[in-house]
């Protein structure tokens, strides 16, 4: 049995069908890529996989468990602790500084308030920001902000990291720290989802998958 | 068509919260009508200078007992000539039954009463219809005036003075004015007629020397002097410091009379020959400081009116801020395609104006409804006219020029944002943040108001229920039994019926059986500043002497109708049985269980001795800010000063009927058969004279209900607001874990902040409108701060419901939906 099993997710947008019966499995500590081209399904994909949103029909099982009548305190608690999630956009909080942002997931992880900052550091550090933990996102370039996105993730220590395009925005000297960050964090245990039309990023994963207008190419070993 | 459509556009698009804004609206607007009803037909319509003032100080002689009774018409024109300024705005009344022809019907038995038009100036009181009787001295105006109920069994007819009302067989006098349906005179009995005095006090004088007078004047002049001696000079009660050196100065004067002799014999002057010092009754039989409470009626009222007009234009300003998000892009391809700025706020101008139209007739109606209640009602009744003119233009042309005004204020606002919200680039997104903020800004505004308005409801509430409580005191069982001359009783006198003894009758009706005693109105307590000399019986020692004390001659049920309550001891039961106030504790140096049983004596008097049985907490009858007196409360029947009536009180649990026919045979036996009795329980009494305050508590609490409603509404508004543009933040949180309880923590207890500013600035503003609220305040006292803490606690759950139901959407949507919205 997998970690994460879908089976025939589809989702279904007003007047379009962003995913059509896609059935995958990803397996504890494995690196996987998603690859496509725009508009394909990538992050939505992503999204209900980490159980931010709901497909229209099909289901996702985590650890042989269907997540469609979960109730809405254990949808929370498994988005806290199997799943850290890399927004293709960031979404860093504006109002709240690096450190603050980053120890986000741990407010609702139950890790007592006075560990938080040793975790924050430790994760700051790992992303090479712990310099910056006082500043604002807005002072930040995007690669920073990433990193920042990153360790945010990483913080409440999760299962699985779902990444939507972590290298998008970013050059491809900083990419490349990013993809190196990913492999560590790959031989450390640790399972990867990785969006991204990079074929060169995504050669680097165990395996690939390929979508192409909501469908899984049939090529995908 | 299209134009008309457009006033439809909130409609359509939001039609529930639209309809509640609608409401809100026209409440707000009704009662602002009402206020603008009270001013125009009451307040501005009082002559210059004018301030109305009900509360009036009556001076008597006195009996070597010192009761009050009336004086010689001599003897009030010593008191004048003796005091002159001292008196301050007074006048000559005089109440006496006369023969009169009143238009075709036969010459019969009326009520007049003698009465200085420029007293009624005074009092404020304003006629219902044509004008008050000229009254020049020295000249003889046949003038009169008539009482609403009579010119109503009259036919009402449009101008009084077709009238006819004759006096003797040529005199013939003119009905100028009609006085208002509640202005009774100020006597017990009911006054058909009023008259200017000119005839009476230099005509009296003159008849002597002069032949040319009628026959039937100097009849008439004859008999004023002899027959019904009944006078009182009226005068305007200033203030209790005044009244207390008129009193000393008034019992200065020596009112001895000498023998008189007319060319018409001897003026007899019958049953005053001991009536030689003066006695002043402050407030006899009408509530005092009616016209402080208009006052405050109305301050309340526009207090409360501005606060829901306030606060349901701001509701409204959210409710258009809130769709401009939804509507902009309307609004900018609208732009995009041409349309100005102003062509925009044109649209927004019309809707506005549409909307506000819409609810200007309702809302004209409404306040008529309310105003129509109100003008009957105790603390407005006196000085509004019962029939209004239709509303002119002008008032039309007001209720226009309001709603363009508020239809502008309201486009101004949104137009602003809009402008803002159309300019490229950054434009949108401070528009946002400067939404936000004004939305929290009257939402803090909102909820200031609210928390005022809450306990003022609360306050209200409570009163409304003590109110309704107090009308069952004494319940079924005390009955009230009056006799009066039949309506159709010609040569029934009125000092005849009130000067049986009413202590037969009480044995006659039950012999031995409790009775609650001979009754005064009872809401109307005779205040009285009295020189007593108090020696105590039991030789303890200590609280003799001579001391200046306030006494007060009260029926129980009035002082437990006003919450006053004792502090020791019990109610008096026998007419020798006295209370005393703390103040009078305070002045004697004693304790409360040193003064229970105490006996005192009055004056010297051997046959008069009160004996202490209870204790009064101090609460002013003079004024309720001001600090109490030391007084002396005696019980109705204890009082030496006792007026005449035509009441008993019965407490008891005889049957109605039972009761009555005892009565009646009571009264058969002195002899007043002809009277006519009529009853009411002390419950309906009380019921009647609280249902002024009764309506006018429910119309404030109403009010006061419906502006915390608005508060919430808009706390729900702009919390949904502020929620709307936090979607993208409260997302993330979700996505890592967060649940929506945690969230909903987090918002509330952010508005939780806001909402404890608002309540600080409503204690303030509270604490400013005390006075207003003075009057509910001290007989609620005691449950203060219960109150206020109900009215925390209420607000805080309202104010965290509001919040939980504008975040429900928090646990129905997903974490991506909510940050793709934002
Ligand atoms: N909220 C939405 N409403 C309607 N359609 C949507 C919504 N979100 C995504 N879509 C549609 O679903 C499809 C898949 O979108 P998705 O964002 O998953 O693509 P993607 O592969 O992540 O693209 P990109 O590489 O550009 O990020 C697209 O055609 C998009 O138009
Ligand atoms: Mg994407």
């Amino acid at each position: 049995m997998s970690f994460i099993e879908c089976h025939n997710l589809s989702k279904d947008y007003p007047g379009q069908s962003a995913l059509d019966k896609i059935s995958v499995h990803l397996n504890q500590g494995e690196f996987v890529a998603l690859e496509g081209v725009s508009g394909s399904g990538k992050s939505t994909l992503l999204a209900l996989i980490g159980l931010l949103d709901r497909p229209t029909r099909g289901d996702v099982f985590i650890d042989g468990c269907s997540t469609h009548k979960l109730g809405l305190g254990r949808r929370c608690r498994l988005r806290n602790r199997y799943f850290g999630f890399v927004f293709q956009q960031f979404h860093l909080i504006g109002d709240l500084n690096v450190a603050e942002n980053v120890a986000l997931p741990l407010r609702y992880s139950g890790l007592p308030r006075h560990q938080w900052r040793n975790r924050v550091m430790e994760y700051l550090d790992k992303v090479g920001l712990a310099d910056r933990e006082n500043a604002y996102p807005g002072e930040l370039s995007g690669g920073q902000q990433q990193r920042v996105a990153i360790a945010r993730a990483l913080v409440a220590e999760p299962r699985f990291l779902l990444a939507d395009e972590p290298t998008g925005n970013l050059d491809s000297h900083t990419a490349r720290q990013i993809i190196v960050l990913f492999q560590t964090l790959h031989q450390e245990g640790m399972g990867l989802l990785m969006a991204t039309h990079n074929p060169d990023y995504a050669a680097l994963a165990q395996r690939r998958l390929r979508l192409l207008d909501g469908r899984l190419q049939p090529n995908t070993p | 068509m299209t134009k008309w459509r457009c006033l439809l556009r909130p409609w359509s698009s939001f039609p529930l919260q639209s309809l509640f804004q609608w409401i809100a609206l026209l409440l707000s607007l009704a009662l602002l009508d009402l206020l603008l009803h009270i001013l125009l037909y009451g307040h501005f319509q009082l002559p210059s200078g004018v301030i109305p003032r009900a509360g009036y100080y009556t001076l008597g002689a006195a009996d070597s007992r010192g009761a009050m009774t009336p004086m010689a018409l001599l003897q009030v024109q010593m008191l004048e000539d003796r005091l002159g300024s001292q008196l301050g705005n007074h006048s000559l009344y005089a109440e006496l039954d006369i023969q009169l022809q009143v238009g075709k019907t036969p010459a019969s038995q009326y009520r007049v009463a003698v009465l200085q038009q420029n007293f009624y100036h005074h009092l404020g009181l304003r006629i219902h219809r044509g004008r008050f009787f000229s009254s020049n001295p020295g000249q003889l105006n046949q003038e009169l005036m008539i009482s609403h109920a009579l010119w109503n069994r009259l036919g009402h007819p449009e101008d009084p003075s077709t009238i006819h009302v004759r006096l003797g067989k040529q005199n013939e006098w003119t009905v100028v004015g009609v006085l208002p349906p509640h202005f009774t005179g100020f006597g017990v009995q009911p006054v058909d007629f009023w008259l200017p005095p000119t005839l009476l006090p230099d005509g009296l004088l003159r008849l002597n020397t002069s032949s040319d007078t009628e026959p039937e004047l100097m009849q008439l002049t004859l008999r004023f002097a002899k027959r019904v001696p009944y006078y009182h000079l009226l005068g305007i009660l200033e203030n209790s410091e005044n009244l207390a050196t008129l009193m000393q100065q008034a019992q200065a004067v020596d009112l001895a009379l000498p023998p008189m002799m007319t060319s018409h014999g001897p003026v007899i002057i019958n049953g005053l020959e001991e009536n030689n010092r003066a006695l002043l009754s402050p407030g006899l039989n009408t509530s005092p400081k009616l016209w402080e409470k208009t006052r405050h009626y109305t301050q309340l009222l526009a207090v409360v009116a501005l606060d829901l007009l306030v606060l349901s234009s701001f509701s409204l300003l959210l409710f258009l801020l809130e769709q401009l998000p939804v509507r902009q892009d309307e609004f900018r391809l609208r732009h995009i395609f041409g349309a100005t700025l102003g062509k925009l706020g044109w649209q927004i101008f019309r809707e506005n104006l549409g909307f506000v139209l819409s609810v200007l007739p309702l809302a004209w109606l409404l306040s008529r409804l309310l105003f129509a209640q109100l003008a009957e009602i105790t603390p407005f009744s006196h000085f509004i006219p019962e029939r209004l003119q239709p509303p002119g233009p002008a008032l039309l042309a007001w209720s226009a020029l309001v709603a363009l005004l508020l239809a502008a204020l309201l486009t101004a606002l949104p137009l602003w944002a809009l402008s803002k919200r159309l300019r490229p680039r950054s434009g949108q997104n401070s528009a946002d943040i400067t939404e936000g903020y004004l939305a929290s800004l009257f939402n803090s505004l909102q909820l200031t108001t609210a928390t005022a308005a809450l306990f003022i409801a609360l306050l209200f509430a409570f009163n409304l229920y003590r109110i309704s409580t107090n009308s069952n005191k004494g319940g079924e069982q005390v009955h009230l039994l009056n006799w009066q001359c039949a309506d159709e009783d010609k040569n029934c006198d009125l000092l005849e019926l009130m000067a049986l003894n009413n202590e037969q009758i009480l044995s006659q009706l039950a012999p031995g059986a409790e009775a609650a005693g001979t009754g005064e109105p009872l809401f109307s307590p005779l205040l009285d500043q009295r020189d007593i000399r108090l020696e105590p019986m039991m030789k303890t020692g200590g609280g003799g002497g001579r001391y200046q004390l306030a006494s007060a001659h009260f029926d129980r049920g009035w002082l437990q109708a006003l919450n006053i309550r004792l502090s020791a001891g019990r109610w008096p039961q026998l007419s020798s049985e006295i209370l005393v106030n703390n103040a009078f504790l305070r002045l004697q140096g004693l304790s409360a269980d040193q003064i229970l049983g105490r006996q005192y004596r009055q004056n010297g008097a051997r046959q008069f001795t009160y004996r202490v049985t209870g204790v009064l907490e101090d609460y002013s009858l003079e004024d309720p800010r001001k600090p109490a007196l030391p007084r002396i409360i005696f019980t109705e029947t204890a009082s030496s000063g006792t007026p005449l009536r035509n009441e008993i009180a019965w407490k008891g649990n005889m049957e109605e009927k039972e009761l009555l026919r005892r009565l009646r045979q009571a009264l058969n036996q002195q002899g007043a058969d002809r009277l006519t009795i009529r009853h009411e329980t002390l419950a309906m009494r009380v019921h009647k004279r609280l249902s002024g305050e009764q309506h006018y508590a429910w119309l404030i609490g109403g009010s006061s209900i419906l502006t915390l409603f608005l508060a919430l509404a808009g706390l729900y508004a702009s919390t949904r607001h502020s929620l709307k543009r936090q979607n993208r933040v409260l997302g993330i949180h979700l996505a890592y874990g967060a649940h929506p309880t945690h969230l909903a923590v987090l918002v509330i207890s952010q508005r939780m902040l806001m909402l404890a500013g608002a309540i600080l600035v409503a204690f303030f503003v509270l604490g400013m409108m005390a006075p207003l609220i003075d009057n509910w305040l001290l007989p609620l006292r005691p449950w203060l701060l219960p109150l206020l803490a109900a009215g925390l606690l209420l607000i805080l759950t309202g104010a965290i419901l509001a919040t939980v139901l504008a975040l429900r959407s928090l646990w129905h949507r997903e974490p991506m939906e909510l940050i793709r919205d934002g």
